[in-house]
Formats: structure tokens, C-alpha cells, sequence
């Protein structure tokens, strides 16, 4: 008898969604250009992103050409410049510690910036 | 080669599903060029985020989630300029054309949609008009079952409260 019960319950609800189902349905509608202009879209962003890359690598590329041929330039002049003696210190390098070499802890400071860089572009693109 | 393949195989479902997005925005939005415009937002959203799709639920119901959520960005940003006009005293163009877009003609599932608040609307849309089970449109609006539950009966109260139907007469 309960379970006559919920049937019917049941089978009043089905009657009701039907009813509130064929109110909302709507016919499907026609392409007409649609998926085009989207694909027009999504293919636009593509060639934006592939050529973002080389075009700010040509950009920075065509600015930092010239202070770093400078520096270079410069960096080559210090070290002809340097008495001939002092490379046998080149010798003992390798028994020094990491942590006495300076440049160290730039390099470590730059290749965090450059991967917090990283992930923050990547993040703005998600 | 593989993007190329990707955004051909991406095609063939903005194709499969454009219909069901198109449908549901034009309901919610009731302006069928904004409609169309989120549609193609929505879809540029899903293929930028497409690797975030695991494959659980339905491709359709992820889809629906995204437009929704175009749907909500475009209001806050529709609202933010509608504020911005206010400030410099151009309240008469936004009526003049909200006026134009009420003198369209009205359909009665307008008529039934125009007493539901935005969020009842969209859960009732996403129900009957898109077929997406509760724990679906959950997931969708971001909402839990139990609060889709309600929503739903209380936006049927209301139709029938406010259309003094009776024993289910819809339509």
C-alpha cells in the first residue's frame, strides 16, 4: 500500500516535470556561422600565443644587442688586460667551496626569479 | 600537427554542442545577440581550459559550467558599466535600450522566467531545459544538492504561485 503510495507520488511528480520539461524544451538551433566564427577565434589565439614568444625574443633580442656586445667587448678588454700570472690562480679554483664563489648566490637568485616568472605566466594564462 | 588536429576535433564538438550552450544563455540573458556573443566566449573559455576537463560528468555539463560562469562575469562587468554611466549621468541610453529589448515579443516561458531571481532561473534552465541532473547542476552553479533542491521547488512554487496554476496546468 506504501509503496502504491510513493508510486503515485511519484508518478504525479513525472507528470509535472514532463509538463515543466516540454515548457522549457526548445528546438535546436542552426549552426548558421556559428562554429566558424568560434574556430576563426580559437585559431586567432593560437597564432597569437605561437608567435608571442619569438616576437618578444626578437623584440628584447633587437634592445639588449647593443649594451651586450658592449659588455662583451668590455669583459674581453679586463681580461687582456690582466697580468699573465694571475691565471695560475685558475689552477686553484677547484679547491675552493661553492659557497666562497659569489656568483653563486646571484645565479641562485636569478634562476628563482626566473622561475617565479615563470609560473606567474603561467598562471595569467590559466 | 597535433594542435591542428586538436582544434579540428575541438570543432566538431563546438558543432555537437553550440545548440545547447546558445539555448541556455539565450534563456538566461532573454537577448539573443548577448546570448550568441557569451556562447563564443564560453566556447574560447572551454578550449583554453580544456586540459582541466578529467572527464568526470559529462562534456555538456562542464560546458554549461563555463558558460554559467561567462554568464556571471559578463553581469558583474554589465553591472560595473552600468555604474559608470550612472556616475556621468547617462542613466536615459541604458533604459532606452532596455526599454527596446522588453518591447520584443514575450514568450510565456519569459513571462514564467521573469518572476525567478537570476540564480533560481539558471537552475531551473539547467534542469529542464538541459536535462542536467541535480548533483550536475550542483557542480555547474556551485552550489550543493540540497540548495539545488530547494531552488528548484521553490522556483515551481513560484510559477504556479504567480500564474495561479493549478493541478500542475502548465503551458
Amino acid at each position: 500500500m506504501k509503496s502504491k503510495i510513493i508510486n503515485m507520488v511519484d508518478r504525479l511528480k513525472d507528470s509535472e516535470e514532463l509538463r515543466l520539461e516540454a515548457m522549457f524544451k526548445s528546438d535546436p538551433l542552426p549552426d548558421l556561422g556559428f562554429s566558424k566564427k568560434v574556430m576563426t577565434r580559437v585559431r586567432r589565439q593560437m597564432w597569437i600565443r605561437r608567435l608571442t614568444m619569438p616576437v618578444a625574443l626578437v623584440i628584447g633580442g633587437s634592445i639588449a644587442i647593443k649594451p651586450a656586445s658592449d659588455l662583451v667587448i668590455t669583459v674581453t678588454k679586463v681580461f687582456n688586460a690582466l697580468p699573465s700570472n694571475l691565471t695560475s690562480l685558475a689552477v686553484d679554483l677547484p679547491s675552493l667551496s661553492v659557497d666562497s664563489l659569489p656568483q653563486m648566490t646571484t645565479f641562485l637568485v636569478s634562476g628563482a626569479i626566473a622561475l617565479i616568472a615563470l609560473g606567474f605566466v603561467r598562471a595569467l594564462e590559466d | 600537427m597535433v594542435a591542428q588536429q586538436d582544434a579540428n576535433a575541438f570543432g566538431e564538438l563546438v558543432r555537437r554542442h553550440q545548440s545547447q550552450i546558445r539555448n541556455f544563455l539565450r534563456k538566461l540573458t532573454r537577448d539573443n545577440v548577448l546570448a550568441d556573443d557569451l556562447s563564443q566566449d564560453c566556447f574560447l573559455h572551454a578550449w583554453n581550459k580544456i586540459h582541466t576537463y578529467a572527464g568526470r560528468g559529462t562534456f555538456i555539463g562542464w560546458l554549461l559550467k563555463i558558460a554559467y560562469t561567462t554568464f556571471l562575469q559578463s553581469k558583474r562587468k554589465s553591472n560595473r558599466y552600468h555604474e559608470i554611466l550612472e556616475e556621468v549621468g547617462h542613466v536615459e541610453d541604458v533604459n532606452e535600450e532596455r526599454v527596446s529589448r522588453d518591447s520584443d515579443e514575450i514568450s510565456d516561458l519569459d513571462k514564467f522566467l521573469a518572476i525567478l531571481t537570476e540564480e533560481e532561473r539558471a537552475v531551473m534552465i539547467l534542469s529542464y531545459a538541459c536535462g542536467l541532473s541535480h548533483r550536475e547542476i550542483g557542480d555547474a552553479a556551485e552550489l550543493p544538492i540540497g540548495t539545488v533542491k530547494s531552488i528548484i521547488f521553490r522556483g515551481k512554487k513560484k510559477i504556479r504561485e504567480s500564474f495561479e496554476i493549478k493541478d500542475h496546468q502548465y503551458g
